[in-house]
């Protein structure tokens, strides 16, 4: 969950910047483009709706449904879970159960709801034993 | 005249461009992903209702999970004012020629559709409509189209001799995303039509 969070935290963090940098002084947002090495209009456009122009998913670790739900309340359009559901106790309950909190992420009582009679979580991995080269963090860059 | 309340399903697919459009039009929208959000103690909480574009199975599949599908078919049926959009059209009619395995759809409005009529993702495409209610700019998103029709049913549009939009009485059908585009026709007539 730790990698989750902090995935999405930089990435909103990083729109309010330049959200905040086409107040102050929308020519940095050049400077800004060239450092991302994106293109300018597409930097100007997040700038301006304050979001990502796609839809904004979240992995990394999620193996609740608390877990799924706080991830919408930080920001994100949806989660991606793998191994949470796979390498738990009851994967199908599991899997409802996360896609009910995710859908009703806003209503405390269903996630608690969600969250009972499910079986063994996944135990989480930590991501210093993960090999460098399966470490999504990573990729594409 | 108090603001008008327009219920937008929202448990998957295009829901925040059918709520800003709304609100563009000076309606209420009130998303709407459990029983109580649609229904108070006092009776239906909104006035009309959009069911948007997404993946129908899975639109299908979450209203039933969570409770909301019986409720709104029955105030659909009841003769709740109603827009359904590409996903949304799938949901409101009677028979689905190719469903997903166990999806289901309301059989309120008397159509039979296909879906994904017009290609993949990739065929993606924005069009001048012409309408029965004026020219319409549209986007078709793995739309679907409407294959058989009952007496009670009046097509509205076509594109490529296939019917792409609907109506029967409070409900409306239409196989494209208007909220895409911005274009109004289809929510305003939606609006004009609460009592």
């Amino acid at each position: 969950m730790s990698e989750a969070t902090r995935h999405i935290r930089t990435i909103k963090r990083e729109i309010a910047g330049l959200v905040a940098t086409l107040a102050n002084d929308p020519a940095e947002l050049y400077v800004a483009a060239k450092e991302l090495q994106a293109p300018y209009e597409l930097v100007r456009e997040v700038a301006e709706r304050g979001e990502l122009p796609v839809v904004l998913f979240v992995a990394g670790g999620i193996a609740t449904p608390a877990d799924a739900a706080m991830m919408m309340q930080l920001g994100a359009d949806g989660v991606f879970v793998g191994s949470g559901i796979f390498k738990s106790g009851d994967p199908a309950k599991r899997a409802a159960a996360i896609v009910k909190a995710t859908a009703l992420f806003t209503d405390p009582e269903v996630i608690t709801q969600a969250s009972r009679g499910l079986g063994e979580a996944m135990v989480g991995i930590s991501v210093a034993d993960i090999p460098a080269p399966h470490r999504l963090a990573d990729r594409g860059w | 005249m108090t603001r008008p309340r327009v219920g937008v399903v929202a448990l998957q697919g295009g829901v925040r461009e059918h709520i800003e459009l709304l609100a563009s039009l000076d309606a209420v929208p009130v998303p709407l992903k459990q029983p109580t959000d649609l229904l108070g103690p006092d009776g239906l909480r909104v006035d009309a209702v959009v069911l948007p574009g997404g993946e129908s199975s899975t639109i299908d599949r979450l209203l039933k999970m969570f409770g909301l599908g019986e409720p709104l078919s029955e105030a659909i049926a009841a003769g709740l004012p109603t827009l359904g959009t590409c996903a949304g059209l799938i949901q409101l009619a009677a028979r689905i020629e190719d469903p997903a395995p166990g999806q289901g759809c309301f059989g309120v409005l008397d159509v039979s559709v296909r879906r994904n009529a017009f290609g993949r993702q990739i065929d993606s495409a924005e069009t001048r409509l012409e309408t029965a209610w004026g020219p319409a700019q549209v986007a078709f998103i793995r739309a679907p189209e409407v294959v058989t029709y009952g007496s009670s049913v009046t097509p509205v549009a076509t594109l490529h001799d296939r019917i792409v939009a609907v109506t029967q009485g409070s409900i409306t059908g239409i196989a494209f995303h208007p909220e895409l585009t911005g274009e109004t026709l289809f929510h305003r007539r939606l609006l004009d039509s609460i009592a």
